[in-house]
């Protein structure tokens, strides 16, 4: 057991003029994280923090914060493993405060709700009921699958230069889940996208600060260079993709097919 | 014309800079390698030589060029970088207009010059 001091910013907005630092002084176990510390505070110490959390398990993207002046989601974050005495917990950096550790990220998810993040066909009874899956190579899989592991948490926008500079601009994993669903061979909506995207595009500068804080290893920084790719690829009308055609439906079974039992009723 | 048009010129813009600051360099600067290639003169920056190039169409056409990608790049990015700011963002249409106009005056400018050197 040791015993670290958590430094840790408050912040009510309409009672603090401004943002300040609390100190909690704790013990601390070989395998607590940054959100067990914080919990521990919440439930002995001081009951009036703010902290967001929900799986605890660095999946739902909801605990990130700057620890230690990096941008870290607080589950995943083991306290001995930082090696220091004294830990700084901050909320998000370029996110309005609600209160104290927890940041709105309404603006963003609006943001990501615009930019259309499913599969859009021209088939809309298909889309709306689908019977049959539409049919992916790997190798059309791999050109999104590392951005799909996007977990929304926000930590790319704490990092990102320009979105501390301009509010237009859809933030680092709005644009890599523009690419994902653009690049995705089941998709026919780029045309769509790119109207909502287009300003956004040349505002990112590459400083690639998104994809060193990625806690999921994703790398937003190359979905909008490749993005930006496609954007002018598109533009100029040489843009081309393969889409992928329903699966024609399986061989019929067998004599014994009346001794399976029925498929439940589809639930999309 | 679609937002992103304007900035694909830009790259397209930037590409033919690249390439005739190329040609500037080996032309004014390597005379003796793009004489080799068989263009060119071995002293481009005697008195007559210069006389000599500006009234060639094909050297006219070439600097018109070059002032027309220099300039829409370097406004377009100026007006890009001060839009992202506050104060840009709020007095966005504006800074474009003023920048158009800018841009253009230093257009015109260059081509007047460019048209009365070589006579």
């Amino acid at each position: 057991m040791k015993e670290i001091i958590f430094k840790i910013k408050r912040f009510t907005p309409g009672k603090d003029k401004k943002p300040y630092f609390k100190e909690y002084k704790i013990p601390v176990h070989e395998g607590e994280t940054v959100l067990d510390a914080l919990i521990y505070i919440k439930e002995n110490i001081d009951s009036t923090i703010s902290i967001r959390y929900s799986c605890r398990m660095g999946v739902c993207g909801s605990c990130g914060m700057i620890i230690n002046g990096r941008p870290e989601l607080a589950c995943h974050t083991q306290i001995l493993e930082l090696k220091k005495d004294v830990i700084t917990c901050e909320p998000m950096y370029n996110l309005p405060i609600v209160k104290d550790l927890v940041t709105d990220l309404r603006n963003y998810f609006e943001k990501h709700k615009s930019i259309k993040p499913y599969i859009i066909r021209d088939d809309k009874e298909e889309m709306e009921k689908p019977k049959r899956e539409y049919g992916q190579t790997p190798s059309e899989l791999l050109k999104f699958l590392q951005f799909s592991y996007c977990i929304k948490c926000g930590l790319c926008i704490t990092q990102c230069p320009t979105c501390a500079s301009s509010l237009e601009f859809l933030g680092p994993f709005v644009l890599a889940q523009a690419y994902r669903y653009s690049i995705d061979s089941r998709d026919k909506g780029f045309n769509e996208r790119i109207k909502i995207i287009e300003k956004s595009i040349p505002s990112c500068h590459f400083a690639t600060a998104c994809s060193i804080a990625c806690p999921k290893g994703v790398d937003p920084a190359l979905a909008i260079q490749l993005l930006k790719r496609i954007s002018v690829l598109n533009s100029l009308g040489i843009f081309k993709k393969k889409i992928a055609e329903i699966t024609p439906p399986l061989p019929e079974i067998g004599p014994n097919k009346d001794k399976y039992p029925k498929a439940p009723e589809p639930t999309v | 014309m679609k937002k992103i048009n304007f900035w694909i010129i830009h790259l397209i813009a930037g590409f033919f800079i690249f390439f005739l600051l190329l040609w500037h360099t080996l032309y004014m600067h390597y005379p003796s390698l793009i004489k080799q290639m068989g263009y060119g003169t071995t002293s481009p920056l005697i008195f007559s030589e210069v006389i000599q190039r500006t009234k060639s169409s094909s050297f006219k056409i070439a600097y018109v060029l070059f002032l027309i990608f220099v300039l829409y790049h370097a406004f377009y990015g100026l007006k890009n970088i001060i839009v992202e700011t506050e104060f840009g963002r709020k007095f966005e249409n504006l800074i474009k207009i003023l920048i158009s106009i800018i841009a253009i005056i230093l257009f015109i400018y260059g081509l007047f010059t460019t048209i009365k050197i070589g006579g």
